[in-house]
């Protein structure tokens, strides 16, 4: 250890107590340098100018208490290791100093010979990891500020403790401005919330943040920045805090919605002459315009089956464009899965009965209702039915349907060729088409795998395969339960985030909830049943356009994306007139009476929170 | 009697085989190259139900559905969205300004057949 080049500074407003110390210190022989004030007013400067490594405060100054005294050390330079100078014996004030924050407390007497080599050599030990600290730290704000990533590190309170140059390259806001809650003044204003919540969503569930916000440019103008943030426990707090990155992907977005944009605009300008050909052809097939001999026909129909081929493969890429961007969205509502798979049985019985191939439905005995998108739950099954038929040549097709507690269980099973095992890890990845090169009939477009799973995941749920050669292939999903409560929550908030980004009213029609309540008491049992087929019934009067309709168990809502409330209303009347027709004879129509209430974003509520309120939730 | 279809669509080969095939299904057809001209068509032939395109020049499909909606003597008459558009929003805009129904291009002709036996009785 050295004491050389150690600078102590004392403050002592007794004069003879600080010659004892310094008499002692030059006793001790040891190498190091004193610097003395008696001002408690000149302090501040005084270390300014010194600099000093140690700091030794009297607290037995007259009229200052130990408290006031070590508050303003401690806003003068929270890194300087400070010794208190107590009274022998006085054990309160050794309490009250430690309190205060003191690394340790002597009386005058103490104050020489080892003590005070021991005191040295924590100095110079303090030095040594100050300088260390330092280092690191230094070598950290190199590092931080060499990346172009945005850096940034948050506590659970939203506070700031730290931010990069390319943070402050990007947001104009220096580390000052952004330290505290300074920081969220970059936020665009109408994200700022949701920033909050994805923290505390993060933190609540203890995973790492994931959340695209705009963010305010030095220029003023808004960006798209990808946060992500990985939590991490306090080392000098009791809570946790985010260690975070910010990247620009205004770019990615605009380039993501140019593909989009384009794959739309291509799917768009490809249908009208696809119509024009189909209508044609199908015509001509048909013999509208004139008597075919057989090999014309077969031609024809070669060409009809190849322009539907055509068509599907438009609407697969798409399917799988929205896929990508997170765009496909469901539309949930009630079903009675019975009449679902049915409906599928129907459509798919006249080829297996073509292959002469044993097609069978596996139902439990008893109804079955789930929260689901009806439509793309059957273009689930379609695709893999379409897949099932293509493979199997003899045996049988079995399509099967259970239900747990937490879940429900889904199954196509088939006899057909199979698949090799080194091939299954590939069979929903895009654009595959295992086994397809001499396999007989249509070739598919080579997406229907890869959107069925995505549209299986959109449902929180997931999929599988089991398949051997030459025995044949099963595939399972399942699908969770959920709260109709939960769906409606989700379906407004992507309203409002349509809304938002549109610059477009959003309206929500909310139907009397003691009818509803009464309706439930009237069919008990029967409920679910008769909401689901309300759900179906209303869906066919107006075709595709009830998407927008949802009634679910405890909500009777329909939400109107970009309406505003006049037009609202006018839907609503029609939406009216229709259920009243669509409910059986022995139900009172009264019930629906009670009328509705028409709830407008941004007009009557500006978040889910307020909507929330307004139901009385 | 057979029953009147205004079919509208800027397109006009669609317009050829599309009458040709509502013509092959008993209906009587007239038809418009935009929004305007069906305004206009609708006032004068009394069709039993409209057919409309939505992307056209002059007056698109939406824009012609919303004045249809407006006219006491024309918001009787059904109107089935023939588009090439397949964005759910555009289907719900759509239904939301009283579009009785929504079909979608390539043309499937036993959707189109069942829609105008459940719309015209």
């Amino acid at each position: 250890m050295t004491s050389d080049g150690i600078k102590l500074f004392l403050f002592e407003p007794d004069e003879p107590t600080a010659q004892k110390i310094s008499k002692n210190l030059q006793a001790s022989g040891l190498q190091c340098q004193l610097c003395w004030t008696s001002e408690l007013s000149s302090l501040e400067k005084d270390i300014q100018r010194e600099r000093p490594d140690l700091l030794i405060v009297s607290l037995k100054a007259p009229d200052k208490d130990c408290h006031t005294i070590m508050k303003k050390l401690c806003s003068l330079k929270p890194h300087l290791p400070v010794i208190g100078l107590v009274e022998k014996g006085d054990d309160a004030a050794v309490r009250e100093a430690f309190r205060a924050g003191v690394q340790d407390c002597f009386s005058e007497e103490d104050f020489q010979d080892v003590n005070l080599l021991r005191l040295l050599y924590f100095v110079s030990e303090w030095k040594r990891l100050k300088g260390a600290l330092d280092e690191s730290e230094d070598k950290f704000r190199s590092v931080a500020d060499a990346v172009p990533i945005m850096l940034w590190i948050v506590d659970e309170t939203e506070q700031c403790a730290f931010v990069n140059r390319a943070w402050h390259d990007f947001t104009g806001l220096n580390l000052e401005k952004s330290l505290g809650a300074g920081w969220l003044d970059s936020l665009h204003p109408d994200d700022r919330q949701g920033f909050c919540r994805d923290l505390e969503d993060a933190l609540s569930g203890q995973q790492e943040l994931a959340s695209v916000k705009r963010l305010r440019g030095s220029a003023g103008d808004y960006h798209w920045v990808k946060m992500t943030g990985v939590l991490k426990k306090q080392v000098d707090g009791p809570g946790f805090q985010f260690i975070g990155t910010g990247m620009d992907v205004s770019e990615m977005k605009r380039a993501e919605e140019m593909k989009d944009e384009f794959v739309s605009t291509v799917s768009h300008e490809l249908r009208t002459p696809l119509t024009i050909i189909r209508e044609s052809v199908s015509q001509l097939d048909e013999g509208l315009l004139g008597e075919l001999t057989e090999p014309q026909k077969k031609y024809l129909q070669m060409s009809l089956s190849n322009i539907d081929r055509l068509a599907r493969i438009i609407d697969d890429i798409l399917d799988i464009s929205k896929l990508d961007a997170s765009r496909l969205q469901l539309r949930r509502e009630m079903i009675d899965v019975f009449q679902m798979m049915e409906e599928v049985y129907e459509n798919f019985s006249p080829q297996a009965a073509l292959k002469n191939l044993d097609f069978k439905l596996d139902f439990p005995n008893k109804k079955i209702f789930m929260i689901g998108d009806r439509d793309k739950l059957i273009q689930v099954w379609s695709n893999l039915l379409v897949n099932a038929l293509k493979f199997t040549d003899t045996g049988s097709i079995t399509l099967g349907v259970r239900e747990s507690d937490l879940a429900f269980h889904f199954s196509v099973i088939d006899t057909g060729i199979g698949i090799a095992e080194t091939d299954l890890p590939k069979v929903f990845d895009k654009f595959q088409q295992i086994g397809r090169e001499d396999g007989p009939g249509d070739k598919g477009t080579g997406l229907g795998l890869a959107i069925t799973k995505g549209i299986v995941e959109l449902h929180g749920g997931d999929i599988q395969i089991e398949s051997l050669l030459d025995k044949g292939s099963k595939f399972s999903f399942e699908i969770p339960r959920i709260e109709s409560r939960d769906v409606f929550v989700d379906n407004v908030l992507v309203g409002m985030r349509d809304a938002q980004e549109n610059r477009k009213p959003f309206s929500i029609v909310v139907y009397n909830r003691h009818s509803h309540k009464a309706l439930q008491q009237i069919l008990q049992g029967d409920y679910l049943e008769f909401i689901s087929k309300l759900s179906f019934d209303m869906r066919s009067k107006v075709r595709r356009g009830m998407d927008i309709l949802i009634l679910l168990q405890d909500i009777f809502a329909v939400l109107l994306p970009r309406t505003d409330r006049i037009n609202a209303h006018r839907a609503a009347e029609r939406i009216n007139r229709h259920l009243k027709a669509a409910i059986p004879n022995h139900i009172s129509t009264d019930l629906f009476d009670g009328g509705f209430e028409i709830i407008t974003y941004p007009e009557d509520i500006q978040s889910g929170e307020e909507l929330a309120q307004r139901l009385g939730w | 009697m057979s029953r009147k279809i205004l079919l509208v669509d800027d397109e006009p080969h669609i317009l050829l085989v599309v009458q040709k095939r509502l013509e092959h299904l008993g209906y009587e057809v007239i038809t418009a190259n935009n929004g305007k001209e069906a305004l206009v068509a609708a006032r004068e032939g009394k069709p039993d139900l409209i057919l409309l395109d939505i992307l056209m020049p002059e007056m698109d499909g939406v824009a012609c559905l919303q004045n249809l909606q407006i006219d006491k003597d024309l918001q009787h008459i059904p109107v089935v969205m023939l588009t090439a558009k397949v964005q759910d929003s555009d289907k719900e805009s759509a239904i939301n300004f009283g579009a009785s129904a929504y079909l979608i291009k390539p043309l499937n002709p036993n959707d189109l057949q069942g829609v105008l036996g459940t719309l015209i009785k």
